[in-house]
């Protein structure tokens, strides 16, 4: 495609976005991502598309991805004509039908069904979603287009200024300039190290070795974050076009994403999305007339937590068992099938388009000093507003869970936070003032880590969470390095001991030993984050352990002590639990 | 090769063997590989296995030879690959796959109080299938970013949840063939 031509396809999708903003068009948006369609989606789509055209209604049905409103998935949205968008949720296929013949036929905006409206000023007593909770604290840069596009069209996206900032590094910036910007910016990996994306593309760039390769690593993997999975549901070209834009300032000439086999939705989105970019030229050779050539192949992952690491994700690609390796040489001077390799996350990649648009000055506006940008949280546990929130770097923690989250479900009391998911801390009430920022939750033995927030009411014994979080590391360690392999094992022991009420004080010093051995000595991020959940857990609710530990008393609940009154038994035997009875010799393939 | 017969006798019970070995199943392994041309054969091993798993529920030993041979894979390197990733099975599936999710969130929200429930109603552990070969019952350690619906459980590619113990056992009674109210994923 020559540069006119692409002028011309762009004016093409202009025209026709022209009809979603119209607001003579009455428009129904469904939301479509994995979490409204586990929730029943793709009925209510059905029942809408039937509704409309059994009653021969002028209406234009379109598709999105939830813009963060998960807990209120099937959500629908209605815009009439003179009216403002309406978001409604819990729409089930059995409340289409009365949703739509009220709000479309009977001109009552349904208050009782409705979450918010999207005007300045309460409409028939709904609502504007500027004065909800949820969305008070949120500065949306990367979700801006979630719920709003259809995530299946490159029309869509190019009509609301996509691959606009690709053509201004092609055609406007050299790539020294493109990688300038990019560390002026300040930009940090959102993967969980927070590493300087621009160093990592100098170092890439400045290697003679060829060709290079790009891989934007969305192997998200862990329980309870999501967000990664929602921007490559919900705008899969955004982060594609971070790609083109690093592969270009790279001098790369393939780029792989390479996406968890648990989330098919968001490999079927992503490739569509390559395919798109192929039929239009703005995938393989020669693209747009400047003579760069570049082709992106989205590989699956195969089930494996570990694959997220930048080093096992490059064997996987490779079509080896995923165990990281020492580093050096690292990725970026000898990576992929050797050569220097570029590895980023999914929402690093996301930002770099809005960096190239609007500069490293406005970027570095947003957040803090330290880790300027938004950054995506996923919410999850007994928190009401269980989603998607994107606020500024920097937000305390109390604002996030508590004004963007909602707070506490049934008004229990707040326990913990595990920040950035089984990698991170779990944090307790009086740590909530703390930022959101890399290295700001470290002091607290905590972490920002990959952006996924779980929250624990006060029915949650803090030593089961432990156990919990070993659990997970345990049958997710690749079995590669003894310090992660074996140690996780036996701390899996120990906490168990505490569970059962069979454990000494002992133990829990013997805990933190063997957890700051497993730190010290382990080969990859996993191992070294391992332990952090039991010595965050051991740190700010040590009382907990000792009441197991003493009074064989459990304050939530949850642990039975079936085998405290044996006496101090010999804890070296494993104690067998229908609950965990099953953990495996082998260190993977538990699943 | 000889014993496998006996073996597939031996573990497999009441489940059919989708693999037989036929020179059928040996052309369909053929074709999926024809499939890749052009790709090195190391970048398109794991999406070669996927779709084989994809025909026969899970990677029959025949079949991973073939690739071996075909591709000039060692067999030793491509069962380590096997083994390592927790999708690829070496034993046939049952008819029904549930998934009991223990995630961050189902965890401590009733998940694993359903993932004994099943299991003592299927009188499996998991991992394992039902003699009958009905249903294979599995611990989902990762997440299906539907954490509004904990404690949640997948039978078919399908997610079913808040549940209680009691819906669990009534679903496992009675699967549903086409679900409602909720959608394939």
């Amino acid at each position: 495609m020559t540069p006119q031509e692409w002028q011309q396809y762009r004016q093409q999708a202009a025209q026709a976005w022209r009809r979603v903003e119209d607001p003579q068009e009455t428009i129904i948006w469904v939301s479509t991502d994995s979490g409204a369609y586990a929730s029943g989606a793709s009925h209510t789509l059905d029942a809408v598309r039937r509704f409309v055209a059994e009653r021969g209604i002028r209406a234009h049905v379109r598709i999105t991805a939830s813009f963060g409103t998960t807990w209120l998935e099937p959500v629908v949205d209605i815009r009439r004509p003179g009216a403002p968008r309406v978001t409604y949720g819990h729409i089930t296929a059995d409340k289409v039908g009365g949703l739509l013949e009220s709000v479309l036929l009977g001109n009552d905006a349904r208050a009782d069904m409705a979450y918010a409206a999207w005007s300045e000023q309460p409409y028939q007593g709904i609502q504007p979603l500027s004065a909800t909770n949820w969305w008070r604290p949120q500065k949306r840069v990367l979700l801006a287009r979630c719920g709003a596009i259809d995530p299946e069209s490159l029309q869509d996206y190019v009509a609301t200024g996509g691959y606009e900032a690709f053509e201004k590094a092609l055609f406007q910036m050299t790539p020294d300039e493109v990688i300038a910007e990019v560390k002026a910016s300040g930009l940090r990996g959102r993967g969980g190290a927070g590493f300087p994306s621009g160093i990592k593309w100098e170092s890439a760039r400045g290697e003679r070795n060829t060709p290079k390769y790009i891989i934007v690593n969305c192997h998200e993997g862990e329980p309870n974050v999501f967000k990664d999975r929602r921007l490559m549901e919900g705008d899969p070209h955004q982060f594609i076009e971070g790609l083109l834009i690093a592969a270009y300032a790279v001098g790369a000439k393939t780029g792989y994403i390479y996406i968890g086999s648990e989330y098919p939705l968001a490999i079927q989105r992503t490739r569509l999305a390559v395919r798109k970019l192929y039929e239009v030229g703005l995938l393989g050779e020669n693209i747009l007339g400047t003579g760069m050539n570049f082709d992106v192949k989205v590989v699956p992952g195969a089930g494996a937590y570990i694959s997220g690491e930048a080093s096992a994700a490059i064997y996987g690609i490779q079509g080896q068992k995923g165990m990281p390796r020492t580093k050096p040489p690292r990725s970026a001077e000898a990576g992929l099938w050797g050569k220097p390799t570029v590895v980023n996350n999914t929402e690093t990649m996301a930002n770099v388009p809005h960096i190239i648009n609007n500069g490293s000055d406005w970027y570095s506006t947003l957040g803090t000093e330290k880790s300027p940008g938004t950054s995506v949280f996923s919410l999850a546990g007994d928190i009401v507003n269980v989603g998607l929130t994107e606020c500024e770097m920097g937000i305390t923690m109390q604002d996030l869970l508590f004004i963007s989250g909602g707070g506490m479900r049934g008004g229990k009391k707040y326990r913990a936070v595990l920040a950035g998911g089984i990698s991170g801390g779990a944090l307790p009430e009086h740590t909530l003032h703390l930022p959101n920022e890399f290295n700001a939750l470290e002091a607290e033995g905590s972490t920002m880590g990959s952006g996924g927030y779980i929250i624990y009411d006060e029915d949650t014994c803090m030593v089961d969470l432990a156990w919990y979080c070993t659990r997970f590391n345990r049958s997710e360690s690749c079995g590669k390095c003894v310090p992660c392999r074996e140690g996780t094992a036996s701390q899996l022991v120990m906490l168990d001991r505490i569970r059962q009420g069979t454990a000494t004080e002992r133990d829990l010093d013997r805990l933190v030993q063997s957890s700051n051995d497993i730190i010290a000595y382990s080969l990859c991020g996993l191992g070294q984050a391992a332990p952090i959940p039991t010595l965050s857990v051991l740190k700010h609710f040590r009382e907990e352990f000792l009441e197991h530990v003493r009074e064989k008393r459990c304050r939530a609940g949850v642990c039975r002590f079936e085998h405290a009154r044996d006496g101090q038994r010999d804890g070296d035997s494993f104690v067998v639990t229908p609950a965990n009875r099953r953990i495996p010799l082998v260190a993977t393939g538990a699943r | 090769m000889d014993n496998n017969a006996t073996k597939r006798q031996f573990y497999i019970g009441g489940i059919e063997d989708p693999w037989t070995g036929s020179q059928q199943d040996r052309d369909r392994v053929l074709s999926i590989l024809r499939g890749f041309e052009g790709y090195d054969p190391l970048e398109a091993l794991i999406p070669a296995l996927h779709e084989l798993q994809k025909e026969y529920g899970y990677i029959p030993e025949e079949a991973a030879n073939i690739i071996s041979q075909e591709w000039q894979i060692p067999a030793t390197d491509l069962f380590g690959v096997v083994t390592f990733y927790a999708d690829f099975r070496t034993e046939p599936r049952g008819r029904n796959m549930l998934w009991i999710c223990e995630g961050a969130a189902c965890y401590f929200m009733g998940g694993p109080q359903l993932g004994q429930a099943a299991q003592e109603k299927l009188k499996i552990e998991y991992g394992e299938t039902t003699l009958d070969g009905e249903w294979t019952l599995r611990r989902a350690d990762f997440c299906y970013g539907a954490c509004h619906l904990a404690p949640l459980v997948d039978l078919n590619h399908t997610v079913f949840g808040p549940l209680s113990k009691d819906e669990l056992g009534r679903l496992i009674d009675n699967p549903p063939k086409e679900p409602e109210g909720s959608h394939k994923l």
